[in-house]
């Protein structure tokens, strides 16, 4: 079957004063429909610039999008249309300052039904069916967000990217702002969601054993360029790229299993070069410790390994 | 018996703000010895840094209020303390590394400036009076022992220049220069990735064991917690409610709190995500009756909203607030 959303060697650049910052750098994925498709790495390494420039905020510098088949990726955000926009939503990592304060849950969950068109008189039954979603009580509608908790007011966020019923939702970080004894509510929420309307999500975390129980399939990313692309449970299982290997051995756990089944312990070294200067060859060299020569001059490409498993290493090209 | 390092007795803390008077800490009893290292965990809100502050004595006073409590630190009360016994004890025996590098360094001086600075009024503190050249040179020492790359170049920054990682490490450093005998770490890793946040635990265990600095770490990372730490204290809503060693409280939690925080983690091993723990914090202003964790607790007697369960000794080093437990002892 067709995916969802296929991405194909999307590039995003910036001019800044410093020069240019390649924040998203050739990347190609796809996400099927009802699945989640999670994006791990390091802070600047260009998941929520991917997660822009895939929603529309950012045009592309290069590459192609598509979505259901058709590519949306040429015009800007301003000139796709309404159709399109409507089907592709996103929530963002922090409710406080993506809730406008100043406004009643009301308005706010109003806006996008007014923007799509739907009748007046239809609206407030709607957004009473929207907090029902998110298991809020349909006298929130009168509350300012100020007023209600934090975890309230993702799940808020999370009904305002519902209400135009799309298809595909980008989750940058939904609860990395929130406390752990929140965060299960709010994940539990999202699941029984993409259940039962069947909704394709794209999951932003840096978080990875949140990662391991939410997606089905996840992919990383180190300056830019993904490094390794499997199913879940492979990813975390047999990972194969010495940046993955590097990261899920670095996660402190607290239980004797998940010891068990993390990599060998790579010592984790160095910092993530800036984006302005990327190294050349494997832009993961500097911090590797199974460096050979070829990395230093030749950029690997991404190769499949194990059906659905892709990794973009000189270990296995030979 | 010696005395402890560090002993907060009854400890009581208020916010006066408008609506009211924040009942914030509800009377912490704490003890820490020499060399241990302590995590300290529970939702943000729950005191924790309140307590922190209150042991340097930099809370903001107002709003906060200490109607309560006496704080001893070898043997000294620290409400006590002159402001030139106080400065000597910021300077040379306990120091605070804070969750946001960036915001705990001073922009607009260089990271030399502010290193020497430190080095030069310790110092002058232990009646030592410090070349230029003698400054510099331990500056450089104490960059190296944090392992930072290239510290001849880093003391000529500015914080901006840096990474935040970079900047972490020269807090630490920082802290290090002053703590010769407790170090209090909020959060350090929780505003870093998970490669650098993993380096820079792996530091502060590295350099606390070598110099036998106690350590309190207060975090949301449970699992960092877990790396680095001897025995964990649980705090909920102004109240230690469970304190273990490590591995005691790791595999077996009492409080329904503590065991509510740990499910709530995801595991790496998958099983799904945890429900967490329903409710949220009490308000401050009014807060419940009895165990302040009450209205969130599935085991709730009515016992529970009448009267304050006391801490009662369960095991070897575990202790616990909780009518659960003890009547006769488990």
């Amino acid at each position: 079957m067709e995916p969802l959303l296929s991405i194909e060697h999307l590039k995003k650049y910036f001019n800044t004063e410093r020069g240019i910052v390649r924040a998203v750098d050739d990347i190609s994925f796809h996400i099927n429909r009802g699945e989640t498709f999670g994006l791990v790495g390091e802070s600047g390494s260009g998941k929520s610039t991917t997660a822009f420039t895939v929603m529309g905020v950012y045009a592309p510098t290069a590459g192609k999008i598509f979505f259901n088949g058709e590519e949306v990726s040429l015009t800007r955000v301003t000139k796709r249309p309404q159709s399109i926009k409507k089907e592709m939503q996103m929530v963002f990592q922090d409710p406080g300052s993506s809730l406008n304060p100043r406004q009643s849950i009301k308005q706010i969950l109003e806006l996008p039904l007014k923007v799509h068109k739907m009748a007046e008189g239809k609206r407030v039954e709607k957004m009473i069916e929207l907090l029902d979603r998110v298991e809020l009580p349909k006298d929130y509608l009168n509350r300012n967000s100020p007023e209600i908790g934090g975890g309230e007011k993702q799940m808020v966020a999370i009904a305002r990217a519902m209400a135009t019923e799309p298809s595909l939702i980008a989750l940058d970080e939904p609860t990395s702002a929130l406390d752990v004894s929140m965060q299960g509510k709010i994940i539990n929420t999202l699941m029984r969601l993409q259940k039962e309307f069947n909704y394709s999500y794209l999951f932003i975390t840096h978080d990875l054993s949140l990662m391991r129980n939410v997606a089905t399939r996840v992919g990383i990313m180190y300056l830019g360029k993904l490094n390794e692309v499997a199913p879940a449970l492979e990813f975390f299982h047999k990972p194969l790229h010495p940046y993955t290997q590097m990261l899920l051995s670095s996660i402190p756990v607290i239980s004797e299993e998940e010891e068990k089944m993390k990599p060998v312990k790579v010592v984790s070294k160095g910092e993530i070069p800036s984006p302005v200067n990327i190294p050349p060859g494997c832009v993961f060299h500097t911090r590797c410790s199974e460096c050979k020569d070829v990395c230093f001059k030749e950029e690997p490409v991404m190769v499949e390994m194990e059906p659905n498993h892709y990794v973009r290493c000189h270990k296995f090209t030979n | 018996m010696e005395k402890p390092l560090l002993d907060i007795q009854d400890l009581y803390v208020n916010y006066k703000i408008y609506e009211g008077t924040l009942k914030v800490l509800n009377g912490i009893n704490l003890k820490i010895e020499k060399s241990e290292k302590v995590g300290l965990i529970g939702e943000t809100g729950c005191g924790k840094t309140t307590t922190m502050k209150s042991i340097l004595r930099i809370l903001p006073q107002p709003p906060a209020i200490i109607p309560r409590g006496k704080i001893f630190f070898e043997g000294e009360n620290i409400f006590e303390m002159d402001s030139k016994r106080l400065n000597r004890l910021r300077r040379l025996g306990i120091s605070m590394i804070f969750q946001d590098p960036t915001a705990s360094l001073n922009p607009v001086f260089k990271v030399g400036e502010q290193l020497g600075d430190i080095i030069k009024y310790g110092a002058l503190e232990s009646g030592e009076s410090l070349s230029k050249e003698e400054i510099k040179k331990r500056s450089l020492n104490i960059l190296k022992e944090v392992a930072l790359p290239d510290p001849e170049r880093l003391l000529d920054n500015y914080p901006i220049q840096l990474s935040g990682g970079m900047r972490q490490r020269i807090c630490i450093a920082m802290a290090l220069i002053s703590a010769n005998r407790l170090l209090i770490a909020d959060e350090p890793s929780t505003n870093l990735d998970v490669t650098i946040g993993d380096q820079v635990l792996r530091l502060i265990g590295n350099i606390v064991k070598e110099k036998g600095t106690s350590v309190i770490l207060i975090s949301h990372a449970l699992g960092a917690v877990k790396g680095l730490v001897d025995r964990v204290i649980v705090m909920y809503a102004g109240n230690i409610i469970e304190d273990a060693k490590k591995d005691d409280l790791f595999s077996n939690p009492l409080h329904p709190y503590t065991s509510g925080l740990i499910n709530s983690v995801p595991k790496l091993t998958g099983g799904g995500i945890p429900t967490g723990i329903n409710g949220r914090l009490p308000n401050y202003i009014d807060p419940p009756t009895g165990c302040r964790f009450s209205p969130r607790c599935i085991h709730a007697m009515p016992l529970c909203r009448e009267r304050t369960p006391p801490m009662i000794d369960v095991g070897e080093k575990h202790k616990v607030t909780c009518y659960l437990f003890g009547e006769g002892g488990s």
